[in-house]
């Protein structure tokens, strides 16, 4: 049995406790509380403080562990602790929020910075009118050509599932190499 | 007539006041932001607030995952010393640090007087 850590990741309010409560086989570990600042509390009730963790099986050998970080600067040490021993990354973006996409380039630096590895970017909430589609959300972020860019709606298994197996191809290819 | 921010310091004053063994304390929101502090100065003080709040929250997480009921404290003890976590109400967490000598039920009961108090400020 292969378990492949993979961390998800992205701004505020982009989806990321979601993502892993649709995919999740087991009762998901949530720390989501109170919003008291401002920013946040403008775009929904609660928060994750501290980390989401799900899992699931994608073949008889290969079980992923989906650990979710809070969104807010402030706990950035959470985004390092999680990291520990992670394979991959999924980025999330609010694609109907442009206004995130630069706080999601800061997110990505940070995971580079940390230690260079597959990441797969997903173009959350294209169920919405105003959505960026992902090749523009590809042009605003000026994603390197290798680096996939998919469409999602976090609410939707099938896609939430594609998400994670381009990932998990990513990181094969990049283990091959 | 002082603030609620300046009645919470008083508050963390009189903790620090009540015993030698608390040598910090800081009331945060459940989400990690800083409400009140009486912390040293190279303290950065919204890490910890945010680590506060993580660590409180996945306490909680554990203690019911275990079947051990509602989160009562957290302590983390280090070479130094303690660090010691109880909510306040609903809405917050209060911090303190204790030397490593420190008497840990008296510090435990102040810090539960304390929070009793806080929590009617908030």
């Amino acid at each position: 049995m292969h378990t492949v850590k993979m961390v998800i990741t992205g701004a505020v309010n982009s989806g990321k406790s979601q993502f892993i409560r649709t995919i999740s086989e087991i009762e998901v570990v949530s720390t989501e509380r109170k919003a008291t600042d401002e920013e946040t509390r403008r775009l929904k009730k609660e928060t994750t403080v501290a980390m989401d963790f799900g899992r699931i099986a994608v073949a008889d050998d290969i079980v992923l562990h989906l650990f979710g970080t809070p969104g807010q600067k402030r706990f950035d040490f959470m985004w390092e602790i999680l990291s520990e021993g992670m394979l991959g990354l999924v980025v999330l973006v609010d694609s109907t929020r442009p206004d995130t996409f630069r706080e999601t380039l800061r997110i990505i630096d940070f995971f580079n910075a940390y230690r260079p590895m597959p990441y797969v970017v997903a173009a959350n909430k294209q169920d919405e009118d105003n959505a960026w589609k992902p090749d523009e959300v590809r042009l605003a972020l000026r994603l390197p050509r290798e680096i996939k860019v998919l469409p999602l709606v976090a609410k939707d298994r099938e896609q939430v599932k594609n998400v994670l197996l381009e990932l998990l191809y990513s990181i094969l290819a990049v283990a091959e190499e | 007539m002082a603030t609620r921010t300046e009645e919470m310091v008083a508050r963390l004053r009189n903790l620090a006041a009540s015993t030698a063994d608390i040598e910090a304390s800081a009331v945060v929101s459940v989400d990690g932001l800083i409400m009140a502090s009486a912390l040293p100065r190279d303290v950065e003080e919204d890490r910890v607030s945010a680590m506060s709040a993580a660590m409180l929250s996945l306490g909680e997480r554990i203690a019911i995952e275990l079947g051990r009921g509602t989160l009562d404290q957290v302590f983390i003890r280090g070479e130094q010393g303690y660090v010691l976590l109880m909510s306040v109400g609903t809405e917050a967490v209060l911090t303190a640090l204790a030397r490593k000598e420190a008497k840990l039920g008296l510090v435990l009961l102040d810090m539960r007087r304390t929070a009793a108090e806080l929590s009617r400020l908030i």
